[in-house]
């Protein structure tokens, strides 16, 4: 019934699960979470729009070009949570923002976008999303024509990226773009706080969405998400010691 | 009624799917592993749907800029004109030979040609990369160069002293942060779907919040 080698990650999926339900319990009771953690990466955008606003030139926005369904998908419906913040952001002091998609999430981007101006009251905004190829190439040409052509004063990046960040990344600081990236790719992260004012790298990524919110019950995840790294750490140091003086138990019970 | 097909019937999808993929996971279903399978499938066409709106907009766009006469518009006019060669190439059937050959020879070549262009994005990016800013970017900048050493053909017997640190920098220090970083981004996608299936996180099908900004 139960597949070889999954039990230990189902018992840490189930405890996850437990705490997230008990911290939003006490959530809806009214407890509050206060987060000992901030995320620069995400404080910084308005920043980085004011900066675009006082410049007179516009921000560009990319949640990358990764498939929603694709392995890396999830980082990019993390891209599309940040890039509502963004859209809202610029609507609310009228500034103009372009988006680069490809793929899959066209309509979705599309969608997020006219919203994103709609809840600002702009009911007749003029949807600027753009649609490029999929492939590091073709989607990080379209990036760089884009926010050349516009001379983009700020380059946010927020998705699931490869090779075509480096890229992205290039062509923003040509234009002298304020650079803000968030990218869980571990082969992409060097890049990312190289190439980026500043960045958010592995979990940060998905704990910006929470952030954002401000929602108590949503915070609670966040929390219990601290919980199971803690419980994880100690998984590893307590593994690592037994195993110093030949002990395997733990690991023969984490390999079940 | 909108607000049904909108936002109520995806998240019923998003719930019952979600639970299906968590089960089939951990648990040996037969019954529910084929569902999966196939619902995995429905990917595709789902996908294949967006592509058609995106070439809408994509034809809507340099339709608006040749009307406009904006500046470069004759590239829109041969944008417009390789899209619907290699439309009518692809579907009409009986040319599928001119689609390939006009594949191959045009966009293998017009690929390679941007790539070449771009490999000085990249490069000049690697230089912007390794400018040494703070203790960080020296970290980095040293990391990168005895790993560039570690790997010449020559490294070996200029420096023979950077395969060893090579090895041990890869297998210590680079393989725990990599550990660490898949591990915070296994339990951040993990905490992502509860809300995603808990309705909190509205993104993924296009609804924005409206309570926060």
């Amino acid at each position: 019934m139960m597949i070889s080698g999954r039990v230990s990650a189902l018992a840490l999926f189930l405890i996850l699960i437990a705490i997230v339900m008990y911290l939003t319990y006490q959530g809806i009771k009214g407890k509050k979470f206060v987060l000992k953690r901030s995320l620069p990466a995400i404080n910084a955008i308005p920043e980085a729009i004011g900066r675009a606003v006082e410049m007179g030139r516009p921000v560009h926005f990319t949640p990358g070009q990764e498939e929603i369904g694709g392995s890396r998908g999830t980082q990019t419906q993390m891209g599309l949570v940040i890039g509502s913040y963004v859209t809202r952001l610029c609507a609310k002091i009228g500034e103009k923002i372009s988006w680069s998609v490809a793929g899959d999430i066209f309509p979705i981007a599309q969608e997020i976008y006219a919203q994103s101006f709609i809840a600002e009251g702009h009911l007749d905004a003029k949807v600027d999303v753009r649609f490029f190829p999929r492939g590091a190439g073709p989607f990080g040409a379209g990036c760089i024509e884009t926010m050349s052509t516009e001379k983009s004063a700020t380059n946010i990046m927020f998705g699931g990226f490869g090779s075509e960040f480096p890229i992205m990344a290039e062509g923003g600081a040509r234009v002298g773009a304020f650079q803000i990236g968030g990218c869980s790719n571990p082969t992409m992260t060097p890049l990312v706080v190289a190439a980026c004012d500043y960045s958010a790298i592995s979990e940060e990524v998905f704990v910006a969405g929470a952030i954002l919110s401000e929602n108590t019950v949503q915070l609670a995840g966040i929390v219990a998400l601290d919980i199971c790294k803690a419980i994880i750490v100690c998984l590893i140091i307590l593994g690592s010691l037994l195993s110093t003086v030949g002990i395997k138990t733990l690991i023969e019970i984490l390999k079940i | 009624m909108a607000t049904i097909l909108k936002r109520d019937i995806p998240y019923v999808l998003i719930l019952f799917f979600g639970v299906v993929m968590a089960i089939t996971f951990f648990l040996k279903i037969p019954l529910l592993s084929e569902f999966a399978v196939e619902a995995q499938r429905l990917l595709v066409p789902i996908s294949s749907a967006a592509f058609v709106v995106g070439g809408v907009s994509l034809l809507l766009y340099h339709a608006a800029r040749v009307q406009r006469r904006t500046k470069d518009w004759q590239l829109s006019v041969v944008s417009i004109a390789v899209f619907f060669i290699f439309l009518v190439t692809s579907l009409a059937p009986g040319i599928e030979k001119i689609h390939t050959v006009a594949y191959t020879t045009i966009v293998g070549m017009v690929t390679e040609a941007m790539w070449g262009l771009i490999a000085l994005f990249m490069v000049s990016m690697a230089l912007r990369a390794f400018r040494v800013k703070n203790l960080e970017t020296f970290l980095f900048t040293l990391s990168c160069v005895i790993v560039l050493i570690g790997n010449a053909p020559v490294g070996e017997s200029a420096f023979p002293v950077a395969p060893p640190v090579l090895k041990w920098l890869m297998d210590i220090p680079t393989m725990a942060g990599m550990r660490a970083m898949t591990i915070g981004l296994g339990l951040g996608i993990i905490a992502y779907g509860i809300r995603v299936m808990w309705g909190y996180e509205r993104a993924v099908i296009g609804e924005v919040r409206r309570e926060a900004s």
